[in-house]
């Protein structure tokens, strides 16, 4: 008999359950799946054991809907090796549809406001170039992002602090940040970042651990605060818990 | 655990659904019989941006009493993929009232999920008013395009200039070493690469424009003039009812590949869009006709011929350029090369040429496996990482460096990849400037054949959009939808939550998709025989008449239930499954990427031509030529530059060595 992992899975489904519960689920490790991934590992047991609620699309780390906590870390489920006996519950810090699917509006309401999409004042008449290896080594990674959430779930800031009303969080801050350096931008990025709670930040450094896409998240929030604190726009004190986001 | 307490969970659910349908109901207007009569907000405010009338219907009905949300706008678009936002974008634009309905969360869902961060082939750089686009559809679709449209999907580019607008939302292309951006500009189409479909969600969010995610469409809805007036559809969320109600529908459902079983492309992509024509009797070509990819079994996917076929498969390489030279058989011989070393072969792009030489290898065994079901070819990976301006670096760079930091997962320099449908072709009849269908008012933005479906989609969504914004501002009034017609859909829909397990004769709804995938994927392989489609159409009847009424969901809730969700696309996975192998089995050639062991030749004389396949009422099928559109390339200019003599063409001649 090939070996085995024990998974254990938060369920709850608010229209039938008090409060959730947890369950431990056997799969085999079955060399031919190798490697063995959440996700598959989930498959195996929505289809073998009893229906879970996860969601999915791509299975290969570039829609980023599979992302749930795996042993209390934010990760993708497709992009998790399974290791030994692991536990499955919902991405923390959102609000719980069903099982491991959460409603992810509050944080992607915070990457909407970020004005990511607004980038000139006259819309561009021609592709501007850019050199290419800063397109590779700069602005590719930050593109790369999938607004999975695992950043917002992993932030200590937003969860430990409790931010959410005055912190963008890492991911919508990431965006301000590719604004800021792609050099087509034409508003004061550096200025939003800060109306956007860029301060609020400890640097924890969970956001850049967790990003399956390997941005350098929290690299790039303490860039912004230093330039900002370069240009004399740190707030004195304490940040006031008034300032809009932008 | 038991029935009972499966039951009672669902009982619960309902109850609990009605009562936060009863709360919307107190809030909105209550409409009831005067719903037709009811002046729609939609028809005198088109200024576009905050729009979107939502009210409960609080009708009643001797047959069931489903409350639903009735939604209202000029304009009603269905997916989230790039020709929904497209659409829902040019619409919003034009200055008409727009809802887009996605069945995942927008910007995520379908195959834009799948693919964002791919290629993108723009049109706009056309110098000749669609003239070689159409050219360049017509050879390189093997002659079956409908050059009338292919030339209006180049005249849209010119008009919209995407890659300009998909840079000024946000995105940013890939750039090359002389800073510019990525793509060989060939005859007016130029492939770029690292097009993402998050950046227009954030737009279309950020202009207010109301986003319904997790929404599934069961069915369109006409009114009693037969024009289109909506759609019906469930919240996958939570269970609840939903109308859409609109002067006009632009259906962006994507394709149906789920059911093909072997693909790399999204789960969502089950065909509801083909299912609600189909079943009205209307005809579709190019179904047989697959849109295939590579796809790599490792990490991410199964192996499909296990017995217990999961049939998940990912990593993508889309054969762009010169990736093709990286193609392997099984024993690690580059077959590509011979194909298209021949100046004479460059009508075709390089990816139709690296589908007929795979073909050729496949013919001859030199398949990965030679099982017939799970039949691939090696991808070498080396050194692929080095070479960054090659097309498609962005989607390579990003999956081999993140599965391999993540999984902990090293790709081996010759990675298996099995031919799959990334996505399915066929389409409707349709006017060719407008994208209209027979049904007044709905647009079916589907993708045809298997060039360049972001240049079809984006050029199709556009036309689409751009006439029906023009239409709606001329219309004074909503068209009202049959109140029976919902009720009809909704309780097809909740009653597979009602059946019950009995005796253990009760077939989950995720094993039934199960076996239609099966099926689909040993009949409709990359090397499709008589005998394997046989037993195919044979499989999809037994399990249309044996399975289908024993289908249960295991799971009861209406939140997020995946085996519902499941049930529900059963129909039309069935229904665009069997039309497939119909019209598959009536192409009697090899036709790329259509490949027959038992024809292995391309046949002008029988078979350029559309097949139109439709389903009357009784389920009889029927299968009938049409004559191509060629208005652009005289289909006797199609004959000599597609000669079916030459042995180029004819799969069971061997790839010539180099």
């Amino acid at each position: 008999m090939a070996n085995t992992y024990k998974i254990t899975i938060t369920h709850y489904d608010s229209s039938v359950d008090l409060e959730p519960y947890t369950k431990t689920y056997e799969i085999p490790d079955d060399p031919d799946f190798a490697p063995m991934t959440a996700l598959k590992a989930l498959h195996w047991i929505n289809r073998y054991h009893e229906p879970v609620a996860y969601d999915y699309n791509c299975r290969r780390g570039t829609c980023g809907r599979c992302a749930i906590m795996i042993d209390d870390e934010p990760r993708l489920a497709c992009m998790f090796t399974l290791t030994g006996n692991h536990s499955f519950a919902p991405l923390s810090g959102f609000p719980v549809i069903r099982d491991l699917v959460v409603n992810k509006q509050e944080a992607y309401a915070k990457f909407v406001v970020s004005n990511h999409t607004i980038k000139t004042l006259a819309p561009d008449g021609v592709l501007k170039q850019i050199e290419s290896e800063f397109w590779r080594e700069k602005l590719y990674p930050l593109n790369a992002c999938r607004e999975c959430m695992c950043c917002y779930a992993g932030c200590q800031a937003l969860n430990i602090f409790n931010k959410w009303g005055r912190f963008a969080g890492p991911g919508a801050m990431q965006e301000i940040y590719l604004r800021h350096i792609d050099g087509q931008d034409r508003s004061n990025r550096l200025e939003q970042a800060v109306f956007s709670g860029v301060f609020e930040c400890v640097q924890c450094g969970n956001c850049t651990q967790y990003c399956p896409s390997l941005i350098s998240c929290s690299e790039n929030i303490k860039e912004m605060m230093d330039e900002a604190e370069r240009a004399g726009m740190k707030p004195q004190g304490k940040a006031s818990n008034y300032w809009p986001l932008l | 655990m038991g029935e009972e307490l499966s039951r009672r969970k669902f009982i619960k659910g309902s109850v609990l659904f009605g009562a936060a349908a009863a709360t919307t109901a107190a809030m909105a207007t209550t409409v009831g019989a005067t719903l037709t009569s009811c002046a729609p907000r939609g028809a005198n405010d088109n200024s576009g941006g905050t729009n979107g009338n939502d009210r409960v219907a609080t009708m009643q009905f001797a047959s069931g009493d489903l409350s639903y949300v009735v939604h209202e706008a000029d304009i009603i678009v269905v997916g989230g993929g790039m020709s929904g936002l497209n659409a829902t974008r040019v619409a919003n634009d034009n200055g008409a009232s727009v809802i887009l309905v996605d069945k995942g969360p927008v910007g995520h869902s379908g195959n834009s999920g799948v693919l964002w961060g791919q290629s993108f082939v723009s049109a706009e750089n056309n110098k000749d008013d669609g003239v070689s686009i159409a050219n360049f559809f017509a050879i390189d679709c093997m002659g079956i395009m409908n050059q009338e449209q292919a030339r209006n999907v180049g005249r849209a580019h010119v008009e919209s200039r995407p890659r300009i607008v998909i840079e000024q939302s946000g995105n940013l292309f890939q750039r090359d070493d002389d800073n510019k951006v990525v793509g060989n500009d060939v005859e007016g189409m130029a492939a770029t690469h690292n097009a993402l479909y998050k950046q227009s969600a954030q737009m279309l969010t950020k202009r207010g424009i109301p986003i319904y995610s997790n929404m599934m469409m069961l069915d369109i809805l006409l009114d009693d003039k037969g024009n289109s007036a909506g759609i019906v559809a469930i919240s996958l969320a939570d269970g609840s009812a939903h109308v859409f109600r609109g002067k006009k529908t632009i259906l962006c459902t994507g394709g149906y590949h789920w059911a093909t079983g072997k693909t790399g492309g999204s789960p969502e992509s089950t065909g509801e869009g083909h299912y609600a024509l189909l079943k009205r009797g209307y005809a579709f070509k190019d179904m047989e006709f697959p849109q295939y990819d590579f796809c790599g079994i490792h990490p991410f996917g199964y192996r499909p011929d296990k017995e217990q076929d999961q049939i998940e498969l990912a990593v993508t390489f889309p054969v762009n350029g010169e990736i093709h030279k990286r193609m392997l058989n099984k024993d690690g011989v580059s077959y590509t090369l011979g194909f298209f070393d021949d100046p004479s072969k460059q009508d075709l792009s390089a990816f139709q040429g690296a589908l007929i030489a795979t073909a050729k290898e496949f013919y001859q065994n030199k398949a990965t496996s030679g099982d017939g079901s799970n039949n691939g070819i090696y991808f070498n990976l080396k050194g692929l990482q080095d070479e960054p301006n090659s097309q498609s670096y962005p989607s390579y760079k990003g999956l081999m460096r993140f599965s391999t930091k993540n999984l902990n997962y090293n790709y081996p320099d010759n990675l298996e990849c099995l031919v799959n449908e990334y996505s399915s072709a066929g389409v409707p009849a349709q006017n060719p400037q407008t994208c209209e269908h027979e049904i007044p008012g709905l647009y079916p933005i589907f993708v045809a054949l298997s060039a360049g479906s972001s240049t079809w989609n984006w050029g199709q969504s556009y036309l689409a959009a751009k006439d029906a914004s023009a239409k709606v501002a001329e219309e004074a009034s909503l068209p009202a939808f049959s109140p029976d017609d919902v009720q009809s859909a909704l309780l097809h829909a909740y009653d597979y939550l009602q059946r019950d397990v009995k005796d253990g004769e009760g077939i989950r709804s995720t094993e039934v998709h199960r076996r239609i995938q099966r099926a689909f994927y040993k009949g409709q392989d990359f090397m499709k025989s008589e005998d394997g489609m046989k037993t195919m159409l044979a499989e999809l009847e037994r399990i249309q008449k044996e399975d289908l009424p024993k289908m249960v969901c295991k799971d009861k809730s209406l939140n997020f239930n995946r085996d519902w969700k499941m049930a529900m696309e059963i129909d039309s996975m069935l229904y665009c499954s069997l039309a497939t192998v119909h019209a598959a089995m009536a192409r009697k050639e090899s036709r790329s990427p259509f490949f027959r062991s038992d024809y292995p030749k391309m046949d002008n004389t029988n078979f350029l031509c559309y097949l139109w396949v439709s389903v009357n009422k009784n389920g009889v099928w029927n299968v009938e030529k049409g004559d191509v559109v060629d208005t652009v390339l005289p289909r006797s200019e199609i004959m000599r530059l597609l000669d079916d003599s030459d042995p180029k063409y004819d799969i069971s001649v061997p790839n010539k060595s180099v």
